[in-house]
């Protein structure tokens, strides 16, 4: 039966792969109050209803996924990457996939969107922020480079790449959630914040006197930042910026001498 | 810049960071963008475009800090390889970027309460199988965050630019009393936006105190 065979040897081409990781960076394009990221996906998708040759079954297809959906808009491409697969599965004769599709949404929306917005909104993004800010003071344009490629690293590696990777994995994406990977990674990146805040503040007031200084302020953010990040604080990378805010005012008004 | 934020790519580039750098960098001073970007980054690096939640528009402001920053007058000071602006302009460029931020969160509603609209037309678009014309229909509005980004960003400048004017012709046009009433106005103002109701008149009339003594020191 072909539905048996795609079920474990996934067979859609590349190219549409690649247009539905394509349409991920337009997932927002439309977001709306009624059926949020919902006619984005659908847009998204696009590439894969020529699975489905009859009109019929066309229409079918674009109005499962017009319905009201939304997640991180990094976490997207894996969730899609499987719809896809089981979408091509469906399409192929295997009736139950066809059912599981909106309920594999339904159940991974909301996890990924939590996952996706610890992982990047408060953790990669600040914490590249803050990196790039430093480097900024002390090398120009080169901090605001820094902070697009440590960003999107990690943004366009699950958004587009997710595709691949949740079309490879099927259903069994959720099982992400679960991984020691993703828990450190977000762990980590936690930490990184705060010590990172504290090295920007570093930067801006400037470091002590002697060659040492430096060293020991690299030290001193990377322990905050272990400490803060270990101990799951979840307000410590406020704490952090708030201590910058203050240190990069009294270096803008007082050290650098603004009357 | 407008559309990055949330409706094309999301790779960054509206970050204050990179965004007031280029605008600076467009009207001929970098180093002064970047100088306004490294502080709004600081202020708006965890701002995110949560759910259905409303959020400052923080492209369009980077683009009008680092603009207005780069248009001032020459830098008062360094840091490190930052040029950064006298007290009273860098203060008015600051409060001119979370005005528009801040008038950006409203507007950032309606446009999603408009596009309910849209899911009737795309609804029609399902219906009829034509995949083509959905997708056209989602990037309309990558077309419609441009546009009112365009809108948002040359109102903040206008505005922004006849602040300047005046600043120059100031007495104490360096004095951080001067800065200060910039700044609570540009902050009082935009937390009034953000607020709703009694609040907002509160947060306007603090804001307007602060100015007023702010300018009668100076």
């Amino acid at each position: 039966m072909v539905a048996g065979v795609s079920a474990t040897r996934p067979v859609a081409p590349r190219s549409i792969l690649a247009r539905v990781a394509a349409g991920t960076l337009v997932l927002q394009a439309a977001f709306n109050g009624e059926r949020r990221q919902g006619l984005g996906v659908a847009a998204a998708l696009a590439p894969a209803a020529r699975f489905w040759p009859a009109a019929g079954d066309r229409r079918a297809f674009f109005r499962r996924h017009l319905e009201n959906f939304n997640t991180n808009p990094a976490m997207a491409g894996p969730i899609l990457g499987a719809v896809v697969r089981l979408e091509e599965r469906a399409a192929a004769g295997d009736g139950p996939a066809l059912a599981r599709v909106p309920r594999l949404k339904k159940a991974l929306e909301g996890p990924f969107a939590a996952a996706g917005d610890a992982l990047l909104w408060s953790g990669v993004r600040p914490a590249a922020g803050h990196l790039g800010s430093a480097v900024a003071i002390l090398a120009g344009a080169w901090g605001a480079a820094l902070f697009l490629v440590l960003y999107n690293a990690v943004h366009l590696g699950l958004r587009m790449g997710g595709v691949f990777w949740g079309y490879r994995r099927g259903e069994e994406i959720h099982r992400l959630l679960a991984s020691p990977g993703l828990r450190a990674a977000t762990t980590a990146v936690a930490g990184v914040v705060p010590a990172a805040a504290a090295l920007l503040a570093a930067v801006a007031l400037g470091p002590p006197a002697g060659k040492a200084g430096p060293a020991l302020l690299g030290a001193a953010a990377l322990a905050l930042g272990g400490i803060l990040g270990r101990r799951g604080f979840t307000r410590g990378t406020l704490l952090a910026v708030g201590a910058m805010m203050i240190g990069l005012t009294a270096a803008f008004m007082f050290r650098n001498g603004i009357q | 810049m407008a559309a990055d934020t949330t409706a094309l790519a999301q790779v960054m580039v509206s970050q204050p960071l990179v965004a007031a750098w280029l605008a600076g960098m467009v009207v001929g001073d970098p180093a002064a963008g970047l100088a306004v970007g490294v502080v709004l980054q600081a202020v708006w690096g965890r701002a995110a475009a949560l759910g259905g939640a409303s959020f400052p528009w923080v492209g369009p402001a980077a683009v009008v800090g680092g603009a207005l920053a780069g248009l001032g007058p020459g830098p008062a000071t360094r840091l490190g390889v930052l040029a950064v602006p006298a007290a009273a302009p860098l203060a008015l460029s600051l409060a001119a970027a979370f005005l528009v931020a801040e008038v950006g969160r409203p507007l950032v509603m309606a446009k999603r309460r408009r596009r309910t609209g849209l899911v009737r037309r795309a609804e029609a678009c399902a219906d009829a199988g034509r995949g083509g014309a959905l997708v056209a229909l989602n990037l309309g509005g990558v077309a419609e965050s441009v546009l009112a980004g365009a809108v948002i960003t040359g109102a903040g400048l206008a505005l922004g630019w006849i602040g300047l004017r005046i600043v120059e012709f100031l007495p104490a046009a360096d004095g951080r009393w001067v800065a200060l009433p910039v700044l609570a106005a540009g902050v009082g103002s935009s937390a009034a936006q953000a607020a709703r109701g009694r609040k907002a008149w509160i947060w306007l009339g603090a804001a307007a105190g602060l100015a007023a003594v702010g300018w009668w020191l100076a």
